[in-house]
């Protein structure tokens, strides 16, 4: 999947925090988006999401053949066509289980009617599979009980988010917060989803390393416009990345 | 529920005796929502500063109404004062119980972090528990204030007697000192930082215990007052403060809550818009108009509340 | 006896209002402030309908239910998006809007003179109440059923999201809004329901009855017997209602004088209670990681022991209730 931006703006009391003429996110399998503090990162991410509401400007997805424009639909359709946002804040459902958090994702929202409250039977043996699998994989202090630090918390937003398998997914600084080996254990996952096709991914991250390591494609947002774009060593020589944001 | 004591003196019989044309009857709506708002006004500004300081909607405000009235009939019936000297004590007693409420049941939940929508509904069984408090000591009957003897006043053709504009002057000395308060010293710039950032507050040298106290108190006074005005105008009972405080809470979220400035103009606002609604139909039907209004001004907001 | 029938069904009324206002409250967090308007409602158009328009019971709750349907549906749309301050205010306006029509529209209410008389929809002779009685009781086993079901269903969990964080449940692809507008029409018709089935216990319906002290004792009961919780609404309304109207005002020796301050008392401690509550326990009685087995368990463990052991029942369900607690403690603790 992809996004296509265009005259994409937004200002917040008439004060501009982000103009995007034209660009496309998605195209590589595994991007980067890097940027000063302030350069307006989050309130793309929100745009892109249908969270922020945008100035002006549109934001279509690219599925195959067809075209969804985003701007006409709310927040819950984006995510039903398959776009999908990790948090940089900590956030969660602070009365489910770490299982019913993963059970809420995974669970389609047309499975979650009043005639199925009558059900003898409300667990999924292929959700419950794809959920112990995910356990096995990160350990929690207490696997079938709530999430308690804010790592776990964090894990768990972004294991909520894999698990509602999208097509494409936006991570908003995954890395903050967690351990380095949960780090590299969730971005080797991201990696090999991307390479098996499962969906496309666009990484918002501090950590250098991080977008030099995994990603295929950079861009550079500074001071709300998308200034450069290439793979990894393009930017990493680019004058203007380097004056503006590596202090170099 | 009749929120707003309907008019008894003078306006009624003047505008029967014109005729409804418009113009009299917007001087007219003018004139009597003036008069009768004035314990509207008090409420409305002393709910908001409550609310303004520590975001959550204080249900129990409407009791230091009522028993600001009740206080002043103990002094004024049961001690014998002077009407105009039970005022004072009465508005004071009315602040203190009102801070007695902040230290006793809001500030200890407040520090448990209880949420805002459960704050509400505390402030409501405190409330319940006050003015069934009260009926168990003093029963459920009307009680009326003793009086000075009425003189009527006549403004070309439109009554209004002395207790009246007394009550209207002494909302205007009030509610202008109030607002000199918030917006002119030093004291109304504290509890604007102490809404905005306790933490910045404290680390300024403020002492938001303190400030606190104060606030509720100048509240507990301005509803105290209210319903020693509204009693002036007709009787205390229990249930008063709890009619009063709903079109309170309506007008201040409807003037967006925590502006003193808005709580103001719009409780005006709505004095008039009532008188006027009671002069063309039926006082009931001014609430039912108000509420829907309410309801409506709501939804275009978007439930911002402010 | 007729009197005792007549104050258990209207406790089982209350009970059912009490479980609607958990969905609606402790599932999803919408704080309806206007439970009397809703109750009242469908009160009214019952006794005005049959008492106006010669209707028969059955036809004038069916017609009843479309017009809540669409109040409720209207109303849920003009405020289930704002914020919960903003609910708890336009829910307090409605029932008070409810509650004035009821005296302003004497054409259809009689206003302050009264509406009645409203009979008994089972016309059989001698047991109307306690036919009426039974069918109250099997609607309120049947909705505790349902609720105990939706606590473990995929709904319930969704439902259970929407109030914990509702934008981040929409981020999920959830139709939050709409799962709150089903939920709350839902709950609120079957509030009104409740109402036109008070009407033949009423039987005299005045103005007077739409007060906001029935809304508050329903909320009393629901924070005091838990509000996240399944059992919680009955619980609290036991310990409510049934403390109160029924044992204290039924069986308690009081002199007539002191019976007029009984009403004065009860709603002078439901306050107190209230406050109490949510001052030291926030969570009610019943906290939401008690589960029901637990509790079924602790008292068929009571029950096998015959009546000696009901006792020893409740201690072990105490018991269960404080590891479960002290458990919790050290959750906290790491």
């Amino acid at each position: 999947m992809k996004l296509h931006m265009r005259d994409l703006t937004k200002a917040y009391h008439e004060h501009p925090v982000l103009n995007v003429a034209e660009a496309t996110l998605g195209m590589h399998g595994l991007e980067g988006l890097i940027g000063p503090n302030g350069a307006g990162k989050s309130t793309l991410m929100g745009l892109l999401t249908r969270r922020i509401a945008a100035t002006t400007g549109t934001v279509e997805l690219e599925d195959g053949d067809a075209r969804h424009p985003l701007n006409p639909i709310r927040s819950h359709q984006v995510a039903n066509l398959g776009l999908v946002k990790t948090n940089q804040r900590i956030q969660g459902f602070e009365s489910l289980t770490i299982r019913d958090n993963l059970r809420l994702a995974a669970t389609a929202h047309a499975n979650e009617t009043y005639r199925g409250v009558l059900d003898q039977n409300q667990t999924n043996d292929a959700i419950e599979a794809e959920i112990d699998d995910y356990l096995s994989q990160f350990t929690f202090a207490d696997p079938d009980g709530f999430a308690k630090s804010g790592g776990e918390k964090k894990l768990l937003d972004i294991l909520r988010c894999l698990i509602f398998k999208p097509r494409m997914l936006l991570m908003d600084e995954p890395t903050a917060g967690l351990p380095d080996d949960v780090t590299a254990k969730v971005m080797d996952m991201v990696r090999a989803k991307v390479k098996s096709g499962e969906m496309t991914v666009v990484i918002v991250e501090h950590d250098l390393e991080l977008i030099w390591n995994y990603c295929a494609y950079v861009h550079f947002l500074s001071e709300g416009e998308i200034l450069f774009h290439g793979t990894p060593d393009d930017v990493k020589n680019n004058r203007v990345v380097a004056e503006k944001y590596m202090g170099v | 529920m009749s929120t707003i004591v309907p008019p008894q003196v003078g306006s009624v019989a003047a505008s029967k005796r014109r005729g409804p044309t418009p113009m009299w009857l917007i001087r007219d709506s003018i004139f009597i929502g003036l008069l009768e708002a004035s314990p509207l006004i008090l409420a409305a500004m002393g709910f908001t500063l409550i609310y303004y300081l520590n975001g959550f909607i204080n249900f129990a405000y409407g009791e230091s109404i009522t028993f600001g009235a009740y206080f002043a009939v103990l002094f004024n019936v049961g001690m014998g004062f002077n009407f105009y000297f039970s005022i004072v004590p009465a508005a004071l007693l009315a602040g203190a119980l009102s801070v007695a409420t902040y230290l006793f049941v809001f500030k200890p939940a407040l520090n448990r972090g209880v949420q805002p929508s459960e704050m509400i509904i505390l402030s409501v069984g405190l409330s319940f528990m006050l003015r069934y408090g009260l009926v168990l000591m003093v029963g459920a009957e009307n009680v009326f204030l003793s009086e000075p003897p009425i003189a009527f006043f006549n403004f070309g053709g439109l009554g209004a007697t002395n207790l009246q504009l007394i009550a209207l002057i002494l909302v205007v000395i009030f509610a202008l000192n109030l607002y000199w308060l918030i917006y002119k010293t030093g004291f109304g710039e504290v509890i604007r930082g102490l809404a905005n950032n306790e933490e910045l507050a404290q680390v300024s040298g403020i002492n938001p215990h303190q400030v606190s106290v104060k606030v509720w108190f100048i509240a507990g006074v301005a509803g105290g007052l209210s319903g020693i005005f509204s009693g002036v105008f007709a009787l205390a009972n229990p249930l008063m403060g709890w009619n009063l405080i709903l079109i309170t809470i309506m007008v201040c979220i409807v003037a967006g809550v925590g502006s003193v400035r808005g709580a103001l103009v719009a409780s005006i606002v709505a004095g008039i818009l009532t008188s006027f609604i009671t002069l063309v139909s039926k006082p009931l039907y001014s609430e039912v108009v108000l509420l829907m209004t309410f309801i409506l001004i709501l939804w275009r907001r978007g439930g911002r509340m402010a | 006896m007729a009197y005792l029938i007549f104050s258990l069904s209207l406790m089982l009324i209350y009970i059912g209002l009490a479980q609607m206002l958990h969905v609606q409250f402790g599932l999803l967090g919408i704080p309806n402030f206007g439970v009397v308007g809703f109750w009242g409602l469908g009160m009214y158009a019952v006794g005005v309908m049959q008492v106006q328009l010669g209707m028969s019971f059955v036809d004038a709750m069916g017609l009843t239910v479309v017009l809540l349907v669409i109040a409720s549906y209207f109303l849920g749309r003009l405020i289930l998006r704002l914020e919960r301050q903003a609910i708890l205010c336009a829910t307090i306006a409605f029932s008070a809007i409810i509650a004035l029509l009821a005296v302003t529209e004497k054409w259809m209410t009689m206003g302050v003179v009264g509406l009645g008389t409203i009979r008994h929809p089972f016309r059989v002779l001698g047991l109307e109440e306690i036919l009426f009685f039974l069918f109250l009781l099997a609607l309120i086993v049947v909705m505790q059923i349902l609720i105990l079901k939706l606590h473990k269903s995929r709904l319930g969990r969704l439902m259970v999201a929407t109030r914990d964080n509702e934008e981040l449940a929409a981020s999920l692809g959830k139709d939050t809004f709409q799962v709150k507008i089903v939920a709350f029409t839902l709950t609120a018709t079957i509030m009104g329901v409740l109402g036109g089935l008070s009407a033949p216990l009423n039987q005299f319906l005045t103005p007077n009855m739409i007060v906001p002290s029935i809304t508050f004792a329903v909320w009393i009961s629901l924070v005091l017997g838990g509000k996240e919780h399944a059992l919680g609404a009955m619980l609290g309304v036991f310990v409510t209602f049934g403390l109160f109207d029924i044992l204290i005002e039924t069986y308690a020796p009081v002199s007539p004088e002191f019976a007029v301050v009984v009403p004065n008392m009860k709603l002078f401690f439901y306050g107190a209670l209230l406050v109490g509550v949510l001052v030291f326990r926030p969570t009610g009685i019943l906290d939401r990681k008690i589960k029901p087995e637990d509790i079924s368990a602790a008292l068929s463990r009571g029950m096998s022991t015959g009546l000696a052991g009901a006792g020893r029942g409740m201690q072990s369900f105490a018991k269960v209730a404080d590891e479960k607690l002290i458990n919790r403690k050290k959750e906290d603790d790491q």
